[in-house]
């Protein structure tokens, strides 16, 4: 499986260990992931904010990119997911759009690619198989909050590869690597995105919620999606500190991946004593 | 099933649910042979999920019917002779023209012979195989072979195939040989003159709206649910438990509006009844447990019925029970005590996260699966939502000629509303057929013998079926028995039982031995009445010669072995004793005058009027006003673009062209004597007449607005000068001109003094509004309301204003809106409740929607002998089960004399009013019931008692006279007055105590 890897600005910055994971488990996967060349900004924070023909522009012109590679592009943030699979949405429904894009880019647009998040096609069955078979060290007696986060599998006309209201796809990832992912009733619950910069009050509440939430569920970890996610996880629980990691890091471990100490050393709570509390750590 | 002799146009009638029933047995009464259809297993539709219904709190679908009160309409269906009853079936296809169908039905394979299956539940105990019992909301499982609930008909068994594994034990245990695991759907076609769709509406699916855990969280549960879950005849038995751990719970939440009002899931009309039976669910959860706490997230209350605003104020004000206005997004469940957590808005705009323990979803009703399949087999046009589509002045006319529409597939609405469409599409159905009515049952000349000199010669025939009684008790040994009991002449098995070469037979033998009583003694049931009546005089005897000793009832099952021979013995014993006891009896009759008094020349009087005209009834019509019209002289804008005006020329030409209908303008009712049938009016014109009956058809009218500034400001109008003035009158002024329009809702109306709601008034206000709105999209048009109650689809119209910009601004009753006229334009001030912060609207023009006042009913009650209610309105025999009738017998009601309705609901309560007199006239005459009162007159006190205790006005007690009278036609043999009668002057016919005693006598002797 080959496809445009669209990694985003946070990959290799604040959502670093995600970036690392998700190249080291692709790579075990044998999911070949090619970096999209001379990708720009998806326009998914500042853009889509500020002129709504411009937060189009910029992911279309990514659709461009990928469109000559003649590959599927896949992204790990879901904002940037969505992003572009609006715009190529746009490039399907629009057609005054279309033609003004591809006089702009000048290409033409052949609707053959598709944009997919990194969970979908980490959890699609034959890679689901492959995976378990790759699974070293199982990660048994670990209970796992599987956090999807507000965006990545809404709305369901346009995604449409989970359930909307009670999601799926990372708990089945979780099982497979041998963790029990909780039945818990937050899984699409809003972590308040990025007011963690603007009303961090807002983010506390909500984050401080997710967190009693999976404690009464009795989770010992939330598994995320997405960097914002993870991070407002990571620093806004007032009353708990469950670790939040992101489900490739998960993976990575279960497989026994080199590299998985760089990525949880880069968690503000540390996920190493409860893992080593389960027995989970080499 | 029997047919009339000459050959009657059939009718078919598909669904039957309360108003498909309803609708067959008015049609079967009135001569019609009616094929009553339905996709279930059984017949009986969503009334059987119900237990108590609002606004009365009464259960019983026993009442719903025409003419029998206490019966219940399931087993009337079973029972006429003119209803056949086609279960589990489906039309595919309706060829021909509107008069000369034909229909294709498919009948579904139930895999279990309605016929062979006894109803003994061998095969569920050995079925291996569940299924989610739909009956109970899913709340519980059945087996793959189940049974129809328990009021159902027919009550055999069906299977699922679905869920069945075909592993043949239940065909093994069948002592009948009921079940072919292998039968095939079979097709088979009928001719009928017209179809009636009345399929009904089907519960939401709330596992469609994710966020609220239905189907994942233990103790979410459907309304639905709820409602079996506090019946007494639920699966709990009343007993309200959370399904995770069967406790009781302290805090429910129920939330509205589930599959109702929303877009996103393509519901986006209003499911009209679920406030109201919330309210009423909320109120039975008190009554079973005080302590609980419930709180009802809601958006408006539609509670826009006859009483129904009383109703909900009561509950709302309930101890423990919190009504708060704000939707809940998302339920989220505690994985260790399943409890729930609700985030909700609160009214102050506070964000709030409450606790409960359990959730109730008050679930939306949609179009019945299989509509969209009706609509095209039948080529009938739906609507976007899946709803069968009318005209506002023709609300039973489906989009093809000859199909009709009734009941909650036409809109989702409540019981009565439905009883009173589905009595109007079977008037209507009648006068499309234009064979008139005529009585069900031919009024043959009997032949009955003189036995009153007789010695009592009892013929006593023991019937049995499929060998059943036989592998109980010993039949022939039962025979000799009756033999040899005093006053028995003949005592014998009849080979092959009460079939009717059997009851060929016993009647042949009964002459020929000159018997004078019978007994049946074996499978003899109330299903075979009318067989047995027959056979009485084919053997000329007098019908209430015979008695019936049901064994197949009262032995199978219950005395298996033990005891049931005795039982048998003793039963036959008191039924030869009663048999030789009794005397024969002929009611009493009179002709019933086929005559009718309309009472109202507007569009309900009209409208009752031209239906009972093309039924075959002479009319007279009369108006007190010196014009035919009513209030609808004044209606200009309705709600799907319809000419009210142009309507109201149409059916006045339509009285003026029938010379069966007389019309008396400016003529009123003084006095009303008399009884069903045989009414004596006295007119203030010409003189009196003689009626069969009378429908109260008087109207109402406008509540004039007191209060903002009306009357004293030429720029406040009311919504009828709005439409007159400024929309489709002179334009004066032009909605062109205008810069702001504000409109207050609820004029006038849910207020202390006048605490009704008139129901019209909001969809008016939506219709005009948007009419301004087109008129000028620059105008703005502020709406200031208390609930919006735009039920069923006006819901669409709603949302129409909205996004043309409609402002919606809502007020309470504790801070009215004040008026301020001043300088230049007028100023409205309103709280507004959300901020709790004053707003100011400027207004070029105040419309005032005000509301429905009754006339000033008291004389006409007075003559009529009629009640009122307490707002002036006519009080109505029963709200639920009989809105159309009043106690006094003959008299019906309809349109705004009974309530607040719009224009089709007053057209089908006319209608409705009009078939149920015609209906009641059919027979041409009324014979008395065969337990009616009778009196003793040397016993007779005249203390009056019996008058006062009579609920049907039967009993009669003239000044001066020496003993009170029984009005045979009207006694309804209910045996009120036999009870309270201090000398036992009042007795009942078959109820005398010779024969009840000498029965006792032998039973415990």
């Amino acid at each position: 499986m080959k496809y445009a890897y669209f990694p985003g600005c946070t990959i290799s910055t604040t959502a670093l260990e995600f970036g690392l994971s998700t190249d080291a488990v692709c790579q075990a996967l044998g999911v070949e992931l090619i970096e999209l060349e001379d990708w720009n900004c998806c326009g998914a924070s500042s853009a889509h904010s500020l002129d709504h023909d411009l937060s189009y522009t910029l992911p279309t012109r990514n659709v461009a990119i990928a469109q000559k590679g003649e590959l599927d592009i896949v992204a790990p943030c879901p904002a940037c997911y969505q992003h572009t699979l609006a715009a190529d949405l746009r490039l399907r429904q629009d057609e005054a759009w279309r033609r003004e894009m591809e006089a702009h880019f000048g290409f033409s647009y052949n609707g053959k690619g598709r944009t997919r998040h990194l969970l979908e096609v980490l959890s699609e069955p034959d890679v689901l198989k492959q995976l378990r078979s790759l699974v070293k060290r199982p990660l048994a007696g670990l209970k796992v909050a599987s956090y999807y986060g507000c965006v990545l599998v809404r709305p369901p006309q346009i995604t449409g590869w989970d359930d909307p209201e009670n999601p799926q796809r990372m708990d089945r990832v979780m099982e497979a690597l041998g963790a029990e992912p909780v039945d818990w009733s937050y899984k699409v619950d809003c972590c308040g995105a990025s007011m963690a910069l603007s009303r961090a009050d807002i983010v506390i509440r909500l984050g401080t919620r997710l967190g009693e939430a999976a404690k009464e569920a009795g989770a010992d970890m939330f598994a995320c999606a997405c960097g914002i996610c993870q991070i407002n996880l990571d620093t806004r629980q007032a009353t708990t500190k469950i670790p939040a990691l992101y489900f490739t890091e998960l993976m990575g471990l279960a497989m026994g991946l080199p590299g998985v100490n760089k990525w949880l050393s880069k968690h503000a709570i540390d996920p190493r004593p409860v893992l080593r509390a389960r027995g989970l750590l080499p | 099933m029997a047919h009339n002799s000459e050959s009657q146009k059939a009718v078919l009638i598909v669904g039957a649910g309360i108003g498909g029933m309803q609708s067959a047995l008015l049609l079967a009464e009135a001569g019609y042979p009616v094929y009553l259809l339905d996709a279930g297993p059984a017949i009986g539709g969503s009334m059987h999920l119900l237990d108590r219904t609002f606004p009365t709190d009464s259960c019983g679908i026993c009442h719903m019917i025409p003419g029998r009160a206490a019966y219940c309409p399931t087993l009337e269906c079973d029972l006429h002779p003119n209803i056949e009853i086609l279960p589990y079936a489906e039309v595919v296809g309706l060829e021909g023209e509107a008069g000369a169908f034909t229909a294709r039905i498919r009948h579904k394979p139930r895999y279990v012979s309605v016929e062979r299956c006894i109803d003994c539940a061998r095969c569920a105990e050995v079925c291996p195989a569940g299924r989610p019992s739909q009956y109970e909301g899913d709340l519980h499982r059945e087996k793959a072979i189940y049974r129809p609930p328990l009021r159902a008909v027919p009550g055999a068994y069906v299977i699922d195939m679905d869920a069945c594994t075909r592993c043949g034990q239940c065909v093994q245990v069948c002592p009948t040989a009921a079940i072919d695991l292998d039968m095939q759907p079979r097709e088979s076609e009928i001719a009928v003159g017209a179809v009636l769709l009345s399929p009904g509406f089907e519960p939401f699916d709330a596992r469609l709206k994710g966020e609220f855990g239905f189907g994942r969280y233990d103790n979410v549960l459907t309304s639905i649910q709820f409602e079996r879950m506090v019946s007494l005849a639920g699966s709990t038995g009343a007993h309200i438990v959370r399904p995770s751990d069967g406790r009781t719970p302290r805090r429910i939440a129920f939330i509205h509006c589930v599959g109702s009002r929303d877009v996103s899931i393509g519901k986006g009309y209003c499911s009209s009844v679920c406030c109201m039976h919330t309210a009423k669910q909320v109120r039975v959860a008190k009554e079973l447990y005080p302590e609980l706490e419930i709180t009802v997230f809601y958006m408006d209350i539609r509670a826009h019925g006859k009483d129904f605003d009383a109703y909900f104020e009561q509950v709302e004000k309930l101890p423990g029970v919190t009504y708060r206005r704000s939707m809940v997004s998302a339920i989220h469940q505690k994985l260790q005590n399943r409890n729930l957590d609700l985030v909700y808005t609160g009214e102050d705009g506070q964000v709030a996260e409450e606790e409960f323990d359990m959730a109730v979803l008050v679930v939306g009703f949609g179009a019945p699966q299989g509509a969209q399949a009706l609509g095209q087999g039948l080529g009938v046009a739906l609507n976007e939502y899946g709803f069968g589509v009318s005209r506002l002045f023709a609300p039973d006319q489906s989009s093809r000629e000859g199909v009709f529409l009734s009941g909650a597939f036409r809109e989702p609405k409540d019981i009565p509303e439905t009883v009173v469409e589905a009595s109007a599409a079977a008037g209507s159905v009648a006068r499309f057929l234009q064979g008139g009515v005529r009585a069900a049952r031919q009024q043959e000349e009997a032949v009955e013998r003189n036995v009153t000199e007789e010695w009592p010669k009892v013929g006593v025939f023991i019937g049995d079926r499929a060998r059943q009684l036989a592998a109980a008790i010993d039949l022939d040994g039962l025979a000799a028995y009756a033999r040899s009991l005093p006053n028995v002449g003949l005592a014998q098995v009849v080979e092959g039982g009460f079939g009717s070469a059997g009851l060929e037979r016993i009647a042949q033998i009964v002459r020929q031995e000159q018997l004078n009583r019978v007994v049946l003694a074996g499978f003899a049931d109330l299903r075979s009445l009318d067989a047995f009546q027959r056979m009485m005089r084919a053997a000329q005897l007098n019908p209430n010669l015979l008695e019936t000793a049901n064994l197949g009832g009262e032995l199978l099952g219950a005395h298996a072995n033990n005891g049931a021979m005795d039982k048998a013995r003793a039963m036959v014993e008191m039924a030869v004793a009663s048999a030789a006891r009794r005397r024969p009896f002929r009611a009493p009759g009179e002709d019933l005058n086929q005559r009718v008094l309309v009472i109202g020349g507007g569009l309900a009087g009209m409208t009752a009027a031209v239906t009972l005209a093309d039924m075959g009834h002479a009319v007279d019509l009369v108006e007190r006003g010196d014009e035919l019209g009513g209030q609808l002289r004044h209606l200009r804008r309705l709600l799907d673009g319809s000419d009210p005006q142009a309507a109201l020329a149409d059916l006045i030409e339509e009285v003026q062209k029938r010379p069966r209908i007389r019309v008396r303008l400016g003529c009123q009712v003084e006095a009303l004597e008399g009884r069903l049938g045989q009414f004596q009016a006295t007119l203030s014109q010409g003189e009196s007449q003689v009626y069969g009956a009378v429908i109260v058809a008087s109207g109402g009218q406008e509540a004039v607005p007191t209060e903002y500034l009306y009357g004293q400001d030429a720029r406040v109008l009311t919504q009828r000068e709005l439409e007159l003035r400024v929309l489709d009158g002179e334009q004066r002024p032009a909605p062109g001109d205008l810069q702001s329009v504000v409109m207050i809702q609820c004029v006038g109306s849910r207020e202390p003094q006048r605490p009704y709601c008139s129901r019209v008034c909001c969809t008016k206000a939506l219709v005009n509004a948007l009419a301004l709105k087109e008129q000028n999209p620059a105008l703005n048009v502020f709406v200031l309301y208390r609930e919006m109650r735009a039920y069923g689809f006006r819901e669409d119209v709603y949302r129409r204003a909205r996004e043309k910009g409609v402002v919606f601004i809502r007020y309470e009753l504790e801070h009215k809106p004040q008026v301020e006229a001043g300088d230049g334009r007028l100023r409205v001030h309103v709280i507004e409740p959300i901020t709790g912060r004053q707003v100011t609207l400027p207004a070029d023009l105040l419309v005032l929607s005000n509301g429905i006042a009754p006339n000033d009913n008291v004389a006409l009650a007075q003559a009529l002998g009629v009640e009122l209610d307490s707002n002036g309105f006519f009080r109505e025999e029963h709200p639920k089960m009989r809105p159309l009738d009043f106690a006094r017998r003959g008299i019906f009601v309809c349109g705004l004399a009974h309530s607040p309705r719009a224009v089709d609901e007053t057209i089908a309560m006319a209608r409705g009013a009009a078939m149920r007199a015609a209906s009641l006239l059919a027979p041409g005459r009324v014979e008395a019931r065969p337990t009616i009162a009778y009196v003793n007159t040397r016993l007779c006190s005249a203390c009056g008692l019996c008058v006062e205790a009579c609920p049907y006005g039967a009993r009669l007690l003239e000044p001066g006279a020496p003993y009170a009278e029984v009005l045979e036609t009207v006694c309804q043999g209910c045996g009120i007055c036999a009870m309270v009668c201090p000398n036992k002057a009042t007795r009942q016919v078959g109820f005398d105590y010779e024969r009840v005693f000498g029965m006792l006598d032998v039973a415990v002797g």
